[in-house]
């Protein structure tokens, strides 16, 4: 050992020359910015197969992003705690129907176009996302209660949840979130749903430097701004839309597949990954379709799509208009595959589809069957809490308010230090599975496809899918 | 030996970058602040109400500041505040624009509209008691009686004269996102940052749109370096000399009406490729103020940079790094003791350049400044 330092100690100034002289040469000098970052970085984003990368056929590119570690080296770790606080706040923002005025009590009617006529839309309240925007909020506070069961902060002080609505229209989730920021003084946020107020919140958070946690938005593009205040802990369309294309293709073997979407921004960028990889693999969508949200007949563009001779149709829309749609394209006698997204796993859409509903299959962002010890007793918790099973987003959101929780233990009450805890979370086993985090923070588990057999989704891996084992009808 | 070996290291590391700048005469290189004045909370006894600086802008030999707790004045070495407590209406000021025409202040409110300071007084306009888009604005520019608003969910246009709001959005400009961060007007062209949707100019003249994107459409990569805009998670444009500057989270891009060029931190003398906001200085010049450091492309034919950054987090002072491309030419020591190189805003003032990060701000003195190399 004594002669090792000697050595060592020998050959200090010579180590100092050599590392000045790489330094002069241009290797850089490492700033030591944040704590405990961890070191990982990818070598191709988004466990993209090869065969899914952009441009791959043509040219390697410039400069690729999103293959290492977000920094934050700003100010915010020296930004002192306070004194004295009553309760450890964390903010919450989604859409939820208890803080609209235009939803005390009943169901708003919404007369919604369809297909040039007025009709009575009675599927929705003023958010079409409330139903989730509140399972959500039922996770968020299973997983608060229980930390302020367990003694709350540093077993002192509670935690509490400051709950604020994304009302979904006039963008106001921006409002929200600076209320939740500078007048709630909240350390840390968890929401939305929606790709357009889900952008508009982190774009706050980067101004106001505030750690956010997205449980519930698949958009890809969320997190490909290179904001390093954001996470996300559920598995985006990215993977969710690899594992339909690897289904589709190269499983079934399926080489003219229509889209129709919703015509709003979910359906324009969630589809974005299923698109690009039909066009990289030879085979383009036969066409692309939209309809409006909140439309209740298919008919003219099924009509289109069956004289195209497609042999699949693929959705992205809410669970009701996907189900519509199945049931509309089965009943002109089309019986393709039909492919969608996480959206239509829900008991709304096996009700209207029914048991006349065929070939369908749907990415999924976690495998609900699990016999995790620790999901079978968040099921039982919440269960017993809300009096109905969890979900998609109810577990998600428990994960996501967990973690966060874990790093305010962990940091202290500093935003910025919050923010590292997180960064530093590059695995996390929660309720919907062990997470594994890029070094955009982004939830990178493979999805799993949900294929309904007899009126129930049942759920494979893509080893399962690809093992042999598993047949399935082209 | 070792001690020998010490002050030979020592002696290089100290001599070899001026020596390479001084071997080769033809050498030209920029001007360089290296003489600045610091302010925070701390230093300046409170008179800085708060070290989070969002936006400055110069009004002749005055600074107006935008920061996180309410509206600075800075004039000769003297602070005036206005904060809630003085009616301002809401204490974030992310954007300041001067009415030339008018004299009146225009502020965007972080979360709660826009006002107008006139006489000593705060005009406040919210979504709710005006055609504004949206009270998340990010940033404002006034364009002859036009005030261009950057919002969250699109553009509003106040005409000061009329009354009238206009509003362009995704249904009426060619926005694929509506999420504005800046706004910069002259008097030929109105250009918008527009985050997720590239660079927006608005033509006075055709009162017409043109839209920059990305041509690669991809966001996790950037395709050629030249091909266009480096992406469209753009933070702000700046037009100056008939050249486009824009700045985004990937890097920095410049126009020039027919060619761009595109600058990322590995091949230029970006300290970083997140850039918070970008100002011109000319068609040549550009400061970038980026999360580790200010970028200062100072002569564009040359490709020469001064990248003023502290090297390690616990340096004293501020570094300035002359660099030709990605080469380090020569390292200046500085007196800027600001205690963080995030850069948030940048302004020039004659010959003087103000900094903004989110601790504190700085102005450098431009003593026998001169543009390009010499």
């Amino acid at each position: 050992m004594n002669k090792c330092r000697i050595d060592f100690m020998a050959r200090l100034p010579l180590l100092i020359l050599i590392i000045e002289i790489s330094l002069i040469l241009g290797f850089g000098i490492v700033l030591k910015s944040q704590t405990d970052i961890p070191s990982q970085t990818d070598s191709i984003y988004g466990k993209t197969p090869q065969e899914y990368e952009p441009y791959h056929r043509f040219t390697k590119p410039y400069k690729r992003f999103f293959l290492t570690p977000l920094e934050y080296p700003g100010y915010g770790r020296h930004i002192p705690e306070p004194a004295r606080i009553d309760s450890v706040k964390i903010g919450f923002i989604g859409p939820i129907i208890e803080n609209v005025y235009e939803a005390d009590g009943t169901p708003v009617e919404i007369a919604l176009r369809v297909n040039q006529e007025i009709t009575q839309w009675d599927g929705y309240y003023t958010s079409y996302l409330a139903p989730l925007g509140m399972k959500m909020l039922q996770g968020s506070q299973l997983a608060v209660e229980q930390a302020n069961q367990n003694g709350g902060y540093r077993g002192k002080i509670p935690f509490q949840l400051v709950v604020r609505n994304d009302n979904g229209n006039w963008r106001s989730s921006g409002e929200e979130v600076v209320k939740l920021v500078y007048k709630d003084s909240v350390w840390a946020i968890l929401g939305t749903i929606d790709g357009q107020n889900s952008h508009i919140l982190i774009r706050v958070a980067l101004k106001a430097e505030i750690p956010v946690m997205n449980t519930a938005d698949t958009d890809p593009t969320f997190i490909e701004t290179n904001i390093p205040w954001v996470f996300r802990c559920i598995t985006d369309d990215r993977q969710m839309c690899y594992a339909l294309a690897d289904f589709a293709f190269k499983k079934l073997g399926l080489k003219r597949i229509a889209a129709l979407r919703a015509k709003n921004r979910y359906g324009r960028m969630s589809i974005d990954e299923f698109r690009d990889a039909a066009t990289r693999l030879g085979f383009p969508f036969v066409t692309e379709l939209q309809y409006e949200e909140g439309d209740t007949s298919f008919s003219s563009q099924l009509k289109l799509i069956k004289d195209l001779g497609v042999d699949g149709i693929i959705t992205y829309g809410n669970s009701r208009e996907s189900a519509l749609v199945l049931k509309q394209m089965r009943q002109l006698g089309m019986e393709q595959w039909f492919f969608g997204s996480d959206r239509m796993v829900t008991p709304e859409f096996l009700q209207i589809v029914g048991k006349k509903h065929g070939k369908v299959a749907a990415g999924y962002t976690y495998y609900p069957d699990s016999q995790d010890p620790k999901y079978l007793k968040f099921q039982a918790d919440f269960t017993e809490r809300f009096g109905e099973k969890p979900e998609t987003y109810a577990a998600h959101a428990y994960d996501g308010m967990s973690m966060l929780i874990d790093a305010i233990e962990k940091a202290g009450l500093n935003r910025a230090l919050i923010r590292d805890q997180l960064a530093a979370m590059t695995s996390y086993h929660g309720v919907t599975g062990l997470k594994k985090f890029d070094p955009i923070f982004n939830n990178r588990t493979p999805a799993v496809v949900a294929i309904l057999k007899n009126g129930k989704f049942e759920f494979y891996t893509q080893e399962e899918i690809f093992s042999g084992k598993l047949r399935f009808e082209n | 030996m070792k001690y020998f070996i010490l002050i030979i290291s020592q002696l290089f590391i100290s001599g070899i970058t001026s020596a390479w700048a001084q071997a080769d005469p033809a050498i030209k290189i920029p001007y360089v602040y290296t003489e600045w004045e610091s302010f925070t909370t701390e230093s300046t006894n409170g008179a800085l109400v708060n070290d989070h600086i969002f936006f400055l802008k110069a009004d002749r030999d005055s600074l107006w500041v935008g920061t996180e707790n309410g509206l600075m004045l800075y004039h000769e070495g003297n602070w005036k505040s206005w904060t809630e407590k003085e009616g301002l209406p809401w204490r974030v000021v992310i954007g300041i624009a001067k009415d030339q025409k008018t004299g009146d202040l225009w502020l965007a409110l972080f979360g709660e509209g826009i006002a107008r300071f006139s006489g000593g007084q705060f005009e406040h306009f919210t979504q709710m008691n005006s055609g504004l888009l949206n009270d998340v604005v990010y940033n404002l520019d006034i364009e002859g009686d036009n005030v261009w608003i950057a919002t969250t969910a699109g553009i509003s246009r106040y005409n000061q004269l009329t009354g009238e709001w206009e509003t362009y959005n995704e249904r009426h400009a060619p926005m694929e996102e509506v999420w504005v961060y800046n706004v910069d007007a002259t008097p030929e062209k109105v250009f918008f940052a527009v985050w997720g949707s590239g660079i927006l100019e608005w033509d006075i003249k055709d009162q017409d749109w043109t839209e920059y994107l990305d041509p690669d459409g991809e966001m996790e990569i950037d395709l050629y370096r030249d091909d266009g805009l480096i992406h469209v998670i753009t933070t702000a444009a700046s037009y100056v000399d008939k050249i486009l500057w824009a700045s985004t989270y990937f890097g920095l891009s410049r126009y020039d009406g027919r060619n761009w060029r595109g600058y990322h931190d590995h091949d230029s003398g970006l300290p970083s490729v997140f850039i918070n906001f970008v100002l011109g200085r000319s068609g040549s010049s550009s400061y970038s103020c980026t999360d580790k450091g200010l970028g200062v492309l100072a002569d564009f034919e040359t490709d020469t940079w001064v990248t003023y950054h502290r090297k390690t987090e616990d340096a004293k002072y501020w570094t300035a790094d002359i660099m030709v491309g990605k080469e380090l030419i020569k390292s200046v020591e500085t007196n800027l003791d600001l205690p963080n190189h995030f850069m948030i805003a940048v302004e020039f003032m004659g010959t003087d350049v103000w900094i903004g990060t989110g601790h504190g701000l700085a102005r450098g003195i431009g003593k026998d400044y001169y543009p390009g190399l010499r």
